[in-house]
């Protein structure tokens, strides 16, 4: 009999999707809950999304369901409106929605993507008795729990529920230990990297001019892109030749091309860029000489890993991962967190040896070496995976 | 002479006292507001309020019933507002109809359109207020911004800018320069004045920023310069005036660039003693990247405070290259260090520079001065109205 897993999905991925395939090739049976109606629907596995669930929750059905199985309706809602604080409405349609998951077939394991989507699932986990596997993200743990409100309460609450939780990354890892998380709880399992794509190209030096230099990451404040327009500013100031590409999106991104222009600089020395898949965002790696990361937080930094993987050396302010990334400072640069004036004067070193930088370039696909492949992550998933449904919780 | 100020909003200490400056010349004003401010509690204005709507309203349909029908089709088809709130803005106009003004000056751009009524079928001249960030960031980053200032810029007969800046700004955006009026806010001088002599040495840099956590402001920025100041070792300390204590992601960030002992953030100060800080402060400390004129700026610079600022509109008008503060390309970190330490390093200079600050705001940035001046444009408006 297969064995059937509920992946709770965040938006899209590649890494994701790797895996889902994986999975499938390897007989599991795997049932998606995303966010939106078209996620992963090429992957042609059973799925419902969020909108779907909504719109459920007021069929015939659902409406029977909840009458024959009112008991454990009713403690649901008490649940949720003890942990949400949600008010006694609100507490009750969550309620129906999960007993829209609850009429299907019972699966050995439920993994949410997300940490703080737990508590939504702990329900449906305690009524079959089956292990809730949680990811922490490196913006739940380093971020939120400390830049927001009610961060350390939200993250303290939905660890409360997982059974099982996994990271991205050894130094992720400690932190969860930090925050209270039992060492036996945690898995670390590396996203894994598609080496067929991500790759070096032989003909890349430094001098080619300008200097290309490449930031990956959603506009978002997390990502700290202002610490790059001030580097922007200071490189200008300095008459450096210079071209920079920054691929992401997101509410910042008109905001952040606002920025620049008042830099007064060519059109064509910023660029934009967005929607690429693995193969272009490879493309981009390879023709950059540097990768620039500003983020306050990070798991382990999948672009710094891509890039290093084809080349592109790493200058990145400090951030949970980066010195697993970056082991030795011959393969990439990690500056103080927010240290701009020191991000450029390292910039400025690498740029003036040029031998340097090509010994550099090597290093950096040298240590992104020490990474899994995507199909070696996939099989430390089903491991964890059978490991986890063999002991009931 | 009968203005009405339309769209006020909330409204701020400056607009008070300029409405109170006009009713002391006996212009007649009609004003729409959310709220009466306290500095005009007691005053005799006349209200016309669109967020406070009565039965009373209606009568007035029937006096315009032309006019309601031709703003109705107007408002419906040129700003696309939906019939109930076609229905609700013209009956409004109705009202202000019914009062007579002769000019209506709009205090933010975007509504200037709800009154293009008035002007197109009542032949009334509308002025709207161009203070910053309408013509600056909104239309950059939302279409639906940049579609309606098109429409303003086309349609409207005048315009009051706040600075030469936004008014070379509206030239290039199309407006003929003609049809536009700069006036400056200016600066209440006395209330915002120097009455500390200021220190001959001083122990550490005392620098203040008035700034909330607005996305065009690029406030983390600051931090990254705070970051660099303390890494050269220049003792100082920050007043952040704008944000909560207790704001975590603030704190968050203090605490990652160890700066929390240097900084201290409070949310809100009134005017007295806003005073009494920036007179407290050695810089003014600015990381703007939009502005109309920065009222801050001024404001610090009357109390001898000095501004060291980014470029952004206005900033070129309130800084002079007279020795009166420090103005940066945008985003440079490096330049705003070195203008931070020559003021800490070199006293002779930012006493000087202290004192330039302060006579230069009331040479050139005087309120009353520019309330006068702006009576003047109001009564040489309505005389090219009446010729027309």
């Amino acid at each position: 009999m297969k064995s059937i897993v509920w992946v709770v999905t965040g938006k899209p991925s590649s890494f994701i999707e790797e895996k889902i395939k994986g999975l499938m090739a390897q007989n599991w049976e795997v049932f998606l809950i995303t966010p939106n109606d078209n996620d992963y629907q090429h992957l042609h596995t059973p799925k419902i999304s969020k909108k779907e669930i909504d719109r459920k929750k007021k069929s015939i059905t659902t409406f029977f369901w909840v009458l024959f199985h009112f008991s454990w309706f009713l403690e649901v809602a008490q649940f949720f409106r003890k942990t949400r604080q949600h008010n006694r409405l609100d507490a009750m349609k969550m309620a129906i929605g999960a007993c829209v998951l609850a009429q299907r077939k019972k699966p050995n394991l439920i993994h949410v993507q997300w940490l703080h989507e737990t508590v939504r699932f702990a329900p449906i986990a305690k009524r079959w008795n089956i292990p809730l596997l949680a990811s922490v993200r490196g913006s739940q743990a380093n971020y939120y729990i400390d830049s927001t409100k009610d961060g350390m309460e939200r993250f303290l609450l939905n660890a409360q529920y997982a059974t099982h939780f996994h990271c991205v990354g050894m130094e992720m890892s400690e932190k969860l230990v930090s925050l209270g998380i039992p060492t036996e709880k945690i898995t670390v399992i590396y996203n894994g990297l598609d080496r067929s794509i991500f790759k070096p190209l032989d003909s890349k030096s430094l001098d080619d001019s300008p200097v290309r230099l490449l930031t990956v990451g959603n506009f978002n404040p997390r990502k700290n892109h202002l610490a790059a327009l001030s580097l922007m500013a200071e490189l200008k100031k300095e008459q450096l030749d210079f071209q920079w590409t920054f691929i992401g999106e997101g509410h910042g991104e008109k905001r952040f091309q606002y920025f620049v222009q008042l830099l007064d600089l060519p059109e064509s020395q910023v660029v934009f860029l967005k929607g690429l898949n693995a193969q272009q965002m490879a493309n981009q790696y390879q023709k950059h000489h540097f990768l620039l990361g500003f983020s306050s937080s990070e798991g382990l930094c999948n672009s710094v890993l891509e890039a290093m993987a084809c080349g592109c050396i790493p200058i990145v302010f400090q951030a949970t991962g980066m010195q697993e990334l970056i082991p030795t400072d011959d393969a990439g640069t990690i500056i103080p967190w927010g240290d701009v004036m020191e991000m450029k004067r390292q910039m400025a070193v690498l740029m003036d040896r040029k031998v340097e930088w090509k010994k550099w370039s090597e290093n950096a696909v040298a240590s992104s070496m020490n990474f899994p492949s995507h199909q070696e992550s996939t099989q430390d998933w089903i491991k964890l995976y059978q490991r986890l449904t063999e002991v009931q919780p | 002479m009968k203005i009405f100020f339309a769209s006020i909003g909330k409204p701020t200490a400056f607009i008070a006292r300029r409405i109170l400056a006009l009713k002391e010349v006996n212009i007649d004003l009609l004003v729409d507001w959310d709220v009466a401010p306290p500095l005009l509690e007691g005053e005799q204005i006349m209200e016309v309020a669109f967020k406070k709507p009565s039965w009373k309203r209606f009568h007035h349909l029937f006096f315009f019933p032309r006019f309601f029908l031709d703003s109705f089709k107007f408002l419906q088809s040129q700003c696309h507002y939906s019939l109930k709130n076609s229905f609700r803005k013209a009956l409004f106009l109705c009202e202000i109809a019914h009062h007579q003004p002769q000019l209506v000056h709009v205090q933010w751009t975007n509504a200037a359109r709800d009154y293009l009524p008035l002007q197109k079928f009542l032949n009334i001249p509308v002025l709207a207020a161009v203070r910053g960030t309408q013509i600056t960031t909104s239309p950059f980053i939302s279409e639906k911004s940049k579609e309606i200032l098109d429409q303003i810029i086309k349609n409207i007969s005048n315009f009051q800018t706040v600075s030469l800046d936004l008014k070379d700004k509206l030239v290039k955006l199309g407006v003929n320069s003609g049809k536009i009026i700069n006036n400056y806010n200016g600066v209440n001088t006395d209330l915002f004045k120097n009455f500390n002599s200021r220190s001959k040495h001083i122990e550490q840099l005392e620098i203040i920023m008035v700034a909330r956590n607005y996305w065009s402001k690029c406030v983390e920025s600051a931090f990254f310069i705070l970051y660099e100041l303390k890494k050269k070792q220049i003792p100082f300390r920050f007043t952040w005036v704008g944000v909560p204590q207790n704001d975590p992601l603030f704190n968050h960030w203090m605490d990652r660039l160890n700066l929390t002992d240097h900084v201290q953030l409070i949310e809100r100060l009134n005017s007295t003693e806003l005073v009494q800080r920036y007179n407290e402060s050695d810089v003014l400390l600015s990381t703007s990247a939009a502005e109309g004129l920065a009222n801050v700026i001024l404001e610090a610079m009357a109390t001898g405070c000095i501004p060291v600022v980014w470029n952004c509109e206005g900033m070129n008008e309130a800084i002079g290259k007279d020795g009166t503060g420090f103005i940066h390309a945008f985003g440079e970190i490096s330049s705003m260090v070195t203008s931070l330490e020559t003021i800490y390093s070199n006293n002779e200079w930012r006493l000087s520079s202290s004192k330039a600050c302060e006579e230069r705001v009331v040479r050139q940035f005087n309120e009353k001065i520019h309330t006068g001046l702006m009576i003047q444009e109001y009564q040489n408006l309505l005389m090219l109205n009446q010729r027309k």
